[in-house]
């Protein structure tokens, strides 16, 4: 297997989770960013923080320092009192745009080396894995409540209810022409 | 990098997103898991009859038969009739888990870049696994925010717990453990 081939597997992942999530948050009003199902839950605002809380903190200088940076405070990413969409949305794309771009500097090389979070060594694609598993589970979170709070407006991002045989038809036929 | 390693990430991975789903689970009631927050939402039974419903599907076979195999009746993963109990559909999440581990323990590094079909559309091994990966999490993700939400009270944190990032990040650097905290 071609290191390439697995960094475009990557690639291509991260991509469709950010675009999942941010049609899903497209289709959320401004105050439903902060609502929460109850006390304890997340809203979709601090699902957001968090998870460019944590992108942020691993993708500055990802190959030669730790991943768990000083300055992170991670309890405060889960505290969305002073914030807005917009700096919430700044924040998330600031992100997104450190992954991908630290993705698209890692050479084949890059992939034998490991990198420290929290002091723990791991081989690089092992950390790249985490977090791939780690943003899906949360973008998962954000489709549900975003569904949840949309109602009627929603739009799947998936194959609609009742249409997976016609969606499969279409598929198949897209792909045998081909 | 080696096949090998990569195909050992991901087994590891998998492993510990199926482990944090049952244990979620385990801290709902019965009923809850056929509760909806709204009409048009997936209570915790429809995810698992759906998780449990795709693994199956795409990991049957998976080398050389088509990944959306023709029994599958995805539609009817999304409903809930007389049949489908607590025990029934923690059943097909079994299976399906199954079917995915048992595939991923035999596939060999060198099968990474054969090529699968997934209604038709042509993948490699290595991109198959990274979609199962992401569907997966995303769908336990749900899981594990359904089942905090309906425990309420009774719930036990599955990562670090709120407010107590600091503490752990010292806590670690004194044992350098970490291996049962996936992620944060």
């Amino acid at each position: 297997m071609q290191p390439q081939e697995q960094l475009k597997c990557w690639i291509t992942e991260f991509r469709k989770l950010k675009r999942q999530a941010d049609r899903a948050v497209a289709q959320v009003s401004s105050e439903d960013l902060f609502r929460t199902l109850d006390e304890e839950a997340n809203s979709i605002a601090v699902l957001m923080k968090h998870i460019a809380g944590n992108m942020r903190s691993r993708w500055v200088d990802f190959l030669t320092a730790d991943g768990e940076k000083p300055d992170r405070n991670r309890d405060s990413e889960f505290v969305v009192d002073d914030e807005t969409p917009e700096s919430i949305k700044k924040k998330w794309e600031a992100s997104w745009k450190l992954l991908f771009d630290g993705l698209q500097s890692l050479t084949p090389a890059d992939l034998d080396r490991s990198v420290l979070v929290r002091g723990e060594q791991q081989p690089v694609p092992e950390a790249i894995f985490r977090q791939m598993v780690h943003y899906a589970s949360h973008v998962g979170q954000i489709i549900l409540l975003a569904k949840h709070y949309a109602g009627d407006r929603w739009q799947t991002l998936s194959i609609p209810r009742g249409q997976s045989e016609e969606y499969n038809a279409a598929m198949r036929q897209k792909w045998t022409e081909k | 990098m080696h096949s090998s390693d990569v195909l050992q990430s991901a087994r590891f991975e998998l492993r510990k997103m199926k482990r944090r789903a049952d244990r979620a689970l385990s801290q709902v009631a019965p009923e809850d898991l056929f509760r909806k927050l709204d009409p048009e939402s997936n209570s915790l039974a429809e995810i698992l009859k759906h998780v449990g419903g795709n693994l199956r599907s795409r990991w049957t076979d998976f080398l050389d038969s088509d990944g959306e195999k023709a029994d599958r009746n995805r539609d009817a993963e999304f409903s809930l009739g007389s049949a489908d109990t607590p025990e029934s559909v923690r059943q097909a999440w079994e299976e399906g888990w199954d079917c995915l581990l048992r595939s991923l323990q035999a596939l060999r590094p060198e099968q990474m870049d054969r090529t699968v079909y997934i209604r038709g559309e042509a993948h490699s091994v290595l991109q198959a696994l990274h979609r199962t990966m992401t569907h997966s999490a995303n769908h336990v993700g749900q899981i594990i925010y359904l089942a905090k939400h309906f425990a309420g009270a009774r719930w036990q944190a599955l990562t670090v717990p709120r407010g107590q990032s600091e503490h752990y990040r010292r806590a670690l650097a004194r044992q350098e453990t970490g291996g049962y905290l996936s992620e944060s």
